[in-house]
């Protein structure tokens, strides 16, 4: 029998990640987000909170790892409005921040804000994004 | 004690831009333009062959290329070959990589070959594979590319420091009037203030002409140990020193402050002591200017300027012909455009013309030292200082 490939989904074209089990050593992260909590991991050897989540420790490389909540509230360190050039799917303006969240920084998506509405230390909340298959990405609004 | 090592040829493809041709053919033609600067080098000289080259698999769908293009250009590597990949940073990464192999004593003469072509049939491909550039899994999935990541770095340096939009457009404005005397650059074309400023919004505060642009393109240079080069060149020119230094991968990862560049002045420190000189005895700088706020952090973190000073720096005229060091003669990125794995080893092509006099309009007065910088994210900087032979 003659295996066939589905063109119409090639992984090495899909930005979005694997987010199961069987793909993915980090699943609760993207459980955690469906559950609309913003979850990483916390080494249990040394303590550090580290982002993104891993599965060992790149400060003691202990293997050892529990998932911690982020705090609830974040806030924009700064942020830019993109007008082009992204790659279709992606609707445009997209808003990027730096944020804040407890002891980790990382580039956050706002959704539903105007860029006037925006402002360094405005602050954030986690608003997860489902995309048309399934699986979910982290997203922000203002609070 | 390290062998010193010298460039002793350099080209570049003709035109960048679209490139109407194959991956192949555009290395045909940095191969041949390389070997055409120095006619009494052939393709049998060659030892090692290191090729900087980001993306063809999913540009080209090829990968395996450092021997494809030793092939092409009729070299047949018999000491050392590979591809170097490390995003944006990639050609002066070649570049270091063959001076390691000379300095060691691995191989007399290696040749380096930076290609890219970026533009594929449908256009945003392009934009897919620049997503698989940053943290694809974190990052990239969410829409974020390099413009967003530097345009952020841009906001945090207006915030801390009072740079305005004004200064960093006009980078733009110098680069694109010297990329007007280089033939090869994808926009020979010089700008104003006002079109900087009013042109198309990428991401704020970047318009489309703070961005470099996507462009096929690429670039050669062949070094030697000292003993050699003399044999096959008069104005041979040094590689002095280098410095390179990364922090981290993820935005989570780099330093807070996103307009301080602390890895840039260490690999610059590195760089400086190496060759036994300062920022003040450099002449000529190729620098990466991906966007026109690069240059003016790169600036200030290379010591050309005080740190939160890169501003007012530009719009002194410091950067510029007449001004303290001439930065991005060629045109820098944004001018001629940025080729991934071609950018690092065209800035070594220019500041090996600088340095033997052989810059034409472009000329800069007395050039003895010049400097090229590449990164490869905020986080990430590869840093060498050429020198003239006879100094
Ligand atoms: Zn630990």
């Amino acid at each position: 029998m003659v295996e066939k490939l589905t063109w119409d989904y090639v992984y090495g074209c899909d930005p979005v990640p694997q987010q199961t089990s069987e793909f993915n050593k980090l699943h609760e992260y993207y459980e955690a987000l469906n559950e609309g909590r913003l979850m990483t991991t916390k080494c249990d050897a040394c303590g550090q909170v580290l982002w993104p989540p891993r599965t060992v420790c790149p400060e003691c490389m202990s293997g050892r790892l529990s998932w911690t909540q982020l705090p609830d509230e974040g806030e924009i360190i700064v942020f830019t409005v993109q007008e082009s050039g992204a790659f279709p799917g992606f609707t445009l303006p997209l808003i990027f921040a730096y944020l804040q969240f407890g002891p980790v920084r990382f580039i956050g998506k706002i959704i539903g804000a105007e860029p006037e509405e925006l402002a360094p230390g405005k602050k954030v909340r986690l608003q997860p994004e489902k995309q048309e298959d399934g699986r979910i990405l982290p997203a922000f609004r203002l609070i | 004690m390290p062998r010193r090592v010298a460039v002793v040829a350099a080209g570049t493809s003709r035109k960048w831009g679209i490139f109407p041709g194959t991956y192949r053919d555009l290395i045909s033609e940095a191969g041949k333009a390389t070997f055409d600067s120095n006619p009494r080098i052939k393709p049998a000289d060659i030892e090692g062959f290191i090729l900087a080259s980001v993306f063809p698999e999913r540009s080209v769908f090829q990968s395996h290329v450092a021997t494809l293009a030793a092939e092409t250009v009729g070299v047949k590597p018999l000491k050392l070959f590979q591809r170097v990949e490390n995003m944006c940073g990639s050609g002066t990464i070649a570049i270091r990589t063959a001076y390691m192999a000379i300095a060691s004593g691995l191989a007399d003469v290696v040749m380096v070959i930076g290609a890219e072509k970026m533009h594929t049939p449908q256009p945003v491909e392009t934009y897919l594979s620049m997503l698989g550039g940053v943290d694809r899994e974190y990052e990239g999935s969410l829409g974020v590319t390099a413009p967003a990541q530097f345009a952020l770095a841009a906001q945090s340096h207006m915030q801390k420091y009072g740079t305005t939009q004004e200064q960093m457009s006009l980078v733009s404005v110098k680069n694109h009037t010297h990329a007007a005397n280089n033939p090869y650059a994808h926009f020979p074309k010089a700008c104003t203030l006002e079109e900087v400023l009013n042109a198309r919004p990428v991401t704020t505060p970047f318009t489309i002409l703070d961005c470099s642009p996507i462009t096929d393109g690429a670039a050669g240079m062949i070094l030697m140990s000292e003993d050699k080069a003399w044999e096959y060149t008069d104005k041979p020119v040094f590689i002095l020193g280098t410095g390179q230094a990364a922090s981290g991968f993820n935005y989570a990862n780099v330093p807070s402050d996103l307009g301080d560049w602390t890895m840039l002045q260490k690999a610059a420190q590195d760089a400086y002591r190496m060759a036994g000189v300062t920022a003040e005895d450099i002449d000529v700088a190729e620098v990466h200017d991906c966007f026109s706020i690069s240059e003016i952090i790169i600036t200030e973190e290379l010591g050309f300027a005080a740190k939160g000073e890169g501003g007012s720096f530009i719009a002194d005229g410091r950067s510029d012909y007449g001004g303290d060091v001439v930065i991005n003669p060629r045109g820098g990125l944004l001018g001629c455009g940025h080729p991934l794995g071609a950018t690092g080893v065209a800035q070594g092509v220019e500041l090996f013309r600088q340095l033997r006099g052989e810059a034409g309009v472009r000329q800069v007065e007395d050039a003895r030292m010049g400097l090229g910088h590449n990164l490869s994210g905020v986080s990430e900087h590869h840093v060498l200082i050429y020198g003239r032979g006879d100094l």
